[in-house]
């Protein structure tokens, strides 16, 4: 009987080292899933570039379903650049340019410039990447952020992964699995972006952060906030929605 | 006549509105939406850098009106008004002919003032009825057919090709047409164009995607000619690698442009992380070499002309382009443009190389207001002598609304 604990001890022991690197991998699951509302999201959002001498915004609408569809539209405020829509599907990613009525794809490469000038890369906004996909991960330690106690995780993206960071340190809350802060590390070991989630709210029946703020380290007085005015989650979309076509009708 | 029919065209919206009105209540209020910009641009051209330069002023408006009367309909008005001075405008006396030409159906233009020292313009650019399902779109009037690909060069843009020295207007003239698509998938489609000009081009295009490829196949009757083409725009890694060519087969004589023309445009695209975007590319004419410069060659002002045929694209066989860009801020940006045709037929110049120079920086001073410097330098060189040719340099404000 004793032996018989002991030994699964023994062998649960001995299954905590793989098996954490699942557990990461399946809280960042379940975080991913809960803050993308599983299926799909409609959401309207605002985006402003902080600088030390101005700040400028960005009125947007975003359909997305799982991690291979997206669409983006700009609402405003800048007149120029409203209409102007972004589609991704799968790896694919187009631009619809109104003023011209020409749709541009993009090359992959671009998915890691700053989108519209903003501290946020395309992949930052379409999510070319898959947390449990394209990094490896594991659960480093526990710590307590904006009050809530967060898993820390380590990820470090495939050398296959179109990733730029050469790690990630994300602290997900055990509550509600939001991603409170994520690290941005680069090859240097240098800590070169800060998000932060803030104003946990109910939104579409669910708590999620409606305010967050991308922070680089290396400019001083810079920042990228993104701000979620309504949200709703497992609206039913077929995947022929996210269609070029529509990316040039969307309202 | 024209002020006749432009007022017609607006009472139009107006009926079509109220009736809308009455017969959709149940589906979304109809809508109108405005929108458009003021632009300012002084442009100085410099043609012997020891001689006087000759100025030119623009004041441009461009209002969108589009009337959405229920999710599946729209109709669209957008007119583009110019007012000129300066010493171009007082020395050039063609100047106001070049500007009023239209070769569409209708003249829907209208010279407000037509003086040595001002001239003032308007053009309806877009007219037309859009009525659209998940399935296919039907467009009727004057519109943009947009086909191209490329940023450079397209091969393949048959209605009204893009020419990327005519920067201050991207959007094109309108073809006088009729265009249908069906889509046939979420990445492909059929259309099917038809444009009524002094001559009619008449095209079937289908996309498709495969590979993470999107693939053009066209084919059609382009103002006398039998016309093909192929198109695409993919990947090679992670660099972006786009192509179009078409291939245009007289059966009729039209016009002295009645000769076989192949063109190919090739370019490929990568941008870096920190926003610095390069990109290259290479144009074949099959026609650059043997085009008089007299009427087909580069003169100058005229290379940057809204007629450009898609039979000779630019007066060379082979040219060469590169672009970098770079966002020197949040709202600035700096881009450098070159290219470089070996055998240019360049008017005034028997055969040369010609190299063209395009800075180009923009400033976003607030949400609707925009500050672009654009330089445009021509260099010529014969018997590895570089000189100069022609110089454009162009300072623009712009107020979107």
């Amino acid at each position: 009987m004793k032996l018989k604990s002991t030994l699964i001890l023994f062998f649960s022991l001995l299954l905590v080292l793989p098996s954490q690197a699942q557990d990461a991998a399946s809280i960042l699951k379940t975080s991913e899933e809960k803050r993308r509302g599983v299926s799909s999201s409609v959401a309207e959002m605002s985006m402003t570039i902080v600088r030390p001498k101005w700040t400028r915004s960005m009125n947007m609408k975003s359909w997305s379903k799982g991690d291979d569809y997206a669409l983006i539209l700009i609402t405003g405020p800048a007149a120029k650049d409203k209409g102007t829509a972004t589609l991704k599907r799968k790896k694919e990613v187009w631009n619809w340019l109104p003023r011209i009525e020409r749709t541009v794809k993009l090359p992959p490469s671009m998915m890691s410039q700053s989108w519209m000038g903003s501290d946020l890369s395309n992949d930052d906004l379409v999510r070319e990447v898959s947390l449990v996909e394209d990094y490896d991960s594991k659960v480093m330690s526990e710590e307590t952020i904006d009050g809530r106690k967060c898993w820390k995780i380590e990820l470090i993206p495939h050398d296959d992964a179109a990733i730029v960071w050469a790690k990630v340190i994300m602290y997900i809350d055990q509550k509600d699995y939001l991603q409170m802060k994520t690290e941005f590390i680069d090859e240097d070991d240098e800590l070169v972006n800060v998000f932060l989630a803030s104003e946990i709210k109910t939104m579409g029946g669910r708590p999620m952060a409606s305010k967050m703020e991308l922070i680089p380290l290396e400019d001083e007085g810079h920042k990228t906030i993104l701000e979620y005015k309504s949200i709703k989650f497992d609206v039913p979309m077929n995947d022929n929605f996210f269609s070029v076509q529509n990316m040039k009708r969307i309202k | 006549m024209i002020r006749k029919i432009l007022i017609i065209l607006f009472g139009l919206f107006l009926c079509l509105g109220n009736t809308h009105l009455q017969a959709q209540e149940e589906e979304k209020e109809p809508k109108w939406e405005f929108n458009g910009y003021t632009k300012y641009l002084q442009n100085t051209n410099f043609i012997n850098l020891d001689g006087a330069t000759l100025g030119l002023n623009l004041f441009h408006n461009r209002s969108n009106l589009n009337f959405v009367p229920n999710s599946k309909f729209n109709i669209a008005v957008e007119a583009r008004t110019r007012l000129f001075y300066g010493e171009q405008l007082k020395l050039d006396t063609t100047f106001a002919n070049q500007i009023d030409q239209y070769n569409g159906l209708l003249d829907l233009s209208v010279r407000w003032l037509d003086r040595r020292s001002l001239f003032i313009h308007t053009i309806v650019d877009r007219a037309y009825l859009d009525y659209h399902t998940e399935k296919w779109e039907l467009r009727v009037g004057r519109q943009r057919i947009n086909w191209g690909i490329n940023t450079f060069w397209n091969p393949n843009d048959w209605f009204n090709t893009l020419n990327f020295l005519d920067f201050d207007y991207e959007e094109r003239p309108g073809s006088d047409g009729i265009r249908f698509q069906y889509f046939t998938g979420t990445l492909s489609s059929v259309d099917v164009a038809v444009s009524f000009d002094t001559t009619i081009v008449g095209a079937v295009k289908y996309v498709f995607n495969t590979k993470g490829y999107d693939i053009q196949l066209q084919g059609g009757y382009y103002r006398g000619d039998i016309a093909t083409g192929l198109g695409w725009a993919g990947n090679l890694w992670n660099a972006g690698f786009k192509g179009e060519a078409s291939y245009f087969v007289p059966i009729e004589d039209l016009s002295p442009d009645s000769v076989n023309a192949f063109q190919l445009s090739l370019a490929g695209d990568y941008s870096f992380g920190s926003g610095l975007y390069l990109n290259g590319g290479v144009l074949y004419n099959s026609n650059g070499d043997t085009q008089n410069p007299a009427d087909g060659g580069l003169g100058g002002n005229s290379l940057a002309s809204s007629a450009l045929s898609p039979k000779n694209l630019f007066p060379a066989p082979w040219t060469y382009s590169a672009s970098v860009s770079y966002p020197t801020s949040a709202l600035s940006n700096l881009s450098f443009a070159f290219t470089y045709s070996p055998k240019g037929q360049i008017a005034g110049f028997s055969s040369g190389d010609l190299t063209l120079v395009i800075p180009t920086f923009t400033y976003s001073i607030r949400d609707n207001w925009d500050l672009d410097v654009v330089g445009q330098v021509f260099l010529a060189s014969a018997n590895e002598k570089y000189s100069h040719l022609f110089s454009s340099a162009f300072l623009r404000l712009k107020w979107s609304y």
